[in-house]
């Protein structure tokens, strides 16, 4: 003990991409008695640092 | 002229709106339920319902409110993220299979992600790759999906001990 260190396959981690276009419907703004907005402001600031989930 | 009623649901999706801008999805999820306590079934309050839940990565919850109340081809990529995140990725790939994906940046994503969870590294490799060419390099995402596709490439590369050619 310790136990040596021995190298294992892993798979590389993956930014979960997907999760930046989950968005709240475009009719909220309307039901909330909003002026329309210009639609498609993509969520640039969270861009970068998501991580995917754990490797399976 | 309006009724008192639309108002009201004026004033509870304002005060949702509101919730929402500044992240506060605790209490947008209990203002929900008390929009749909006066509105049943209202599907806009559904919708955010549905969102709200992803938000707090209650994905399971967000799923049975999209089985629930929409229909297959509602809500399409948010029934899929929840199974993804449910690591159901045989599902995730049905789905993105039988409703045309191609030009849909969400559902090509959702579907890239689920090959790489299902191993199948051939379509992630392709799907990545496709990704790469189309999104300029200044683009906040760019990096991320280079970052992906150099993952695929190398999984595939582990996986195969070797690379599609055109690779």
């Amino acid at each position: 003990f310790p136990p040596d260190v021995t190298p294992i396959p892993a798979k590389p981690l993956l930014f979960d991409i997907a999760s930046n276009y989950i968005e709240y419907p475009p009719s909220l703004s309307q039901r909330a008695g909003r002026k329309p907005q210009q639609t498609g402001s993509r969520i640039s600031s969270l861009f970068g640092g998501i991580w995917g989930s754990k490797n399976s | 002229m309006q009724s008192s009623k639309d108002i009201n649901a004026t004033q509870l999706f304002a005060e949702l709106d509101r919730l929402l801008s500044q992240a506060d999805y605790d209490k947008a999820l209990k203002h929900i339920d008390k929009i749909l306590k006066q509105i049943p079934n209202d599907i806009d309050a559904l919708h955010c319902k549905v969102i709200t839940l992803v938000k707090l990565e209650k994905y399971q919850n967000a799923l049975d409110i999209v089985v629930k109340h929409f229909a297959e081809d509602q809500l399409i990529f948010e029934r899929g993220y929840c199974l993804y995140r449910l690591n159901r990725w045989s599902e995730v790939l049905e789905i993105t299979t039988k409703f045309n994906t191609s030009g849909k940046r969400d559902l090509g994503h959702l579907k890239a992600q689920a090959a790489y969870r299902s191993e199948d590294f051939t379509t992630c490799l392709d799907l990545y790759n496709e990704f790469v060419n189309e999104t300029d390099k200044n683009d906040d995402a760019y990096n991320d999906i280079l970052t992906n596709f150099v993952a695929a490439k190398a999984a595939l590369l582990f996986a195969d001990g070797k690379l599609p050619a055109k690779y």
